[in-house]
């Protein structure tokens, strides 16, 4: 004969039920952060992180500009003056990065969400964190400067190199930052108008030009340190930032070039001569080209190869926006 | 254990059951869609309060203008209401009406008719709403109160604006069921080409472009008029130079080399509808214009991207340059030419 149920058999199964209902509140816990910690990137969040950057990025505001020109006259006003030249062209470097990202800015939250932006968001979100950081490290630098008296050269000069190795990694993670924003153009903006053979071409130049200048910098940044003279100081990169800003000005904040390649054969025919030099004469090559650049802004590296087709002229041309 | 058995066994059966009813469902046939076509066209056509007699838009001529889309000024003079609303509803009509008798000429094969088939019945039944509003304007028109007059011309403007984004949901799916299942384009830009090809496909690019304008101003815009505003100016002014060229026309005797770079060029327009299409999904005009008064930044303070929806839809709709522009003038000089 079945035994009946007691009071005790009763309560055991009501807390039985209590505890399978908070195992499965539980369950469901642990999955919703599970989810939104592997939450694969979305563009919404790279716009977010590259709009909140960008309105702010290194010498964009106007407070950062003054204070940046009053750091320019004081090292000109000492013996330090030959550093000049290299604290202008940070300048416009800046505001030549400022323009390409305020380029990308325009696009990526149209952009399609794919494995692309996955890939290249993290490169993205990391970098970009890290420039605020070396932003204010730079601000920082800037501060101790105005600061020092006016016969302080020497600690005036170890703050402009502490300054130098900030700003050379602050470059280093913006050329990331742009690569992977070329990337997610290139990727995720798949049959569009604005995507093109001459938006690749551009797009890519700009990415060889920061790479160079960003190995120029890490140089000097190895060459004059705190224990070295002037004499060892070599500041070659004065052409290559003047180009590249002419470059950012001709094909970037006027992108008529990429906005009518689809519609104009005669910018189709010119691109796909630029495109045969790749490969005539490789990607090494047409970066080489940008490394030859003196400063005075002349491309110095001279072919021995026949170009019957002109086409190193025509990529000189382009290189330099001519 | 035999419980768990059957109840296993009945959910086995309720899914299979509704996976057998979905692939049975009614996909329709090409005699009662052409039918049914028909039967519409002829009822919108012998029905006297909506639409007017035969008349010319710039180049278009439509039996599908609205008849009393009128409202009233302050003298109690009759103004004919938004002129977008009635080049658009035309054309869209127009379209429709010229090829859903390729319907009747379809090969035996194995098609699915139920999106096309329920558009159309959402098409009649806009229909008869909005012929409804057209009467009642009708009926005001002795009516001196400026007010009863111009609330019942709100009603048909309303009712207007619903029935043609009707007229481009059915006029849309027509086009893709002859473009992906009647393979109509087969053989374009190739030797096979025929100039009834050619017609279609510049008729439904057309009709593309007419619908990305609709979506602009009668959906992001709320149907109202922005005179004035930059993107709003911009897409009207192309709906009229769309409406008013002959861009098709130089299309007609192009080789299949030719056509081929248009098809290609086409292409990347339609990719870049995509993106304007999202733009739109998230940029409002009414809101632009009358909740933030025209400032870009007051946007940007409740959607951070407004701006770079607002800079998409200018390249698209109302540059100097833009890619509408470009497109009809890349015909006109690069082709013709």
């Amino acid at each position: 004969m079945a035994k009946a149920k007691t009071n005790k058999d009763y309560k055991a199964s009501s807390s039985k039920k209590l505890l399978s209902i908070v195992a499965i509140l539980v369950l469901i816990a642990i999955i919703a952060v599970v989810i939104v910690l592997c939450i694969p990137a979305n563009t919404y969040s790279a716009v977010e992180r590259l709009k909140q950057f960008s309105q702010s990025s290194f010498l964009e505001s106007p407070s950062e500009q003054r204070e940046y020109s009053q750091v320019e006259e004081k090292i000109a006003a000492s013996t330090l003056d030959y550093y000049i030249t290299e604290i202008d062209d940070i300048r416009v470097l800046c505001d030549g990065i400022n323009d390409i990202l305020d380029y990308y800015d325009e696009f990526l939250a149209l952009a399609t969400d794919n494995d692309i932006l996955s890939d290249n968001y993290k490169t993205i979100k990391n970098n970009l964190e890290d420039a605020m950081e070396y932003q204010q490290s730079l601000n920082s630098y800037m501060e101790e400067i105005l600061g020092l008296s006016n016969n302080a050269d020497s600690h005036l000069r170890n703050l402009w190199i502490d300054f130098r190795v900030t700003f050379t990694d602050y470059l280093s993670g913006m050329t990331s930052v742009i690569d992977a924003l070329n990337n997610c153009y290139q990727g995720c903006f798949e049959v569009n108008l604005a995507n093109n053979l001459a938006s690749t071409i551009i797009l890519n130049t700009v990415d060889d030009y920061l790479t160079v200048i960003t190995a120029d910098f890490k140089d000097i940044v190895e060459t004059d340190e705190k224990n070295t003279t002037s004499r060892d100081y070599n500041y070659i990169t004065h052409g290559k930032i003047t180009l590249l800003n002419d470059f950012v000005e001709a094909y970037i904040v006027d992108d008529g070039n990429i906005v009518e390649y689809n519609f104009t054969d005669s910018l189709k025919t010119s691109y796909q001569e630029i495109n045969s030099f790749f490969e005539l004469y490789n990607q090494e090559n047409f970066i080489s080209l940008i490394e030859s650049i003196n400063s005075n802004g002349e491309i110095t590296l001279t072919f021995q190869q026949e170009d019957a087709d002109g086409v190193y002229d025509a990529v000189k041309d382009f290189i330099s926006a001519r | 254990m035999k419980k768990k058995f059957l109840l296993s066994l009945m959910a086995c059966f309720v899914i299979g059951s509704s996976l057998t009813l979905a692939a049975c469902g009614d996909n329709g046939n090409k005699v009662n869609s052409y039918e049914g076509f028909t039967t519409a066209i002829n009822t919108y056509l012998e029905d006297e309060t909506l639409f007017k007699e035969g008349t010319t838009i710039g180049n278009i001529w439509t039996e599908f203008y609205f008849d009393n889309f009128t409202y009233k000024n302050s003298y109690g003079n009759q103004i004919e209401g938004d002129a977008n609303y009635i080049l658009l509803n035309a054309y869209g009509m127009n379209y429709i009406q010229e090829y859903y008798v390729l319907l009747n000429t379809l090969d035996e094969g194995n098609y699915n008719f139920e999106a096309l088939n329920n558009s159309l019945s959402r098409l009649n039944e806009s229909f008869e709403e909005v012929k409804m509003e057209s009467k009642n304007v009708l009926n005001a028109v002795s009516n001196v109160n400026l007010d009863i007059y111009n609330g019942f011309f709100a009603n048909y403007k309303d009712k207007a604006r619903v029935f043609i984004n009707s007229v481009y949901d059915t006029a849309i799916e027509l086009s893709d069921f002859l473009i992906d299942q009647a393979n109509i384009c087969d053989g374009l830009g190739s030797d096979s080409q025929t100039s009834e090809q050619i017609e279609f496909y510049m008729d439904t690019q057309i009709l593309y472009i007419f619908d990305d304008i609709r979506n602009l101003l009668l959906e992001s815009g709320e149907g109202q008029e922005f005179i004035g505003n930059e993107l709003y100016d911009g897409a009207v002014a192309e709906l009229s130079y769309y409406a008013s060229t002959s861009t098709k026309n130089i299309m007609m005797s192009v080789s299949p080399e030719v056509m081929g770079d248009v098809i290609e060029l086409t292409n990347l327009l339609a990719g870049e509808r995509e993106f304007t299409n999202k733009a739109l999904e998230n940029f409002s005009l009414y809101d632009y214009v009358e909740l933030y008064t025209g400032s870009i930044e007051d946007y940007m303070q409740d959607d951070v991207n407004a701006e770079t929806y607002y800079t998409q839809l200018q390249k698209y709709f109302s540059n100097s340059d833009s890619y509408l522009e470009k497109y009809h003038t890349y015909i006109e000089v690069e082709i013709y030419e």
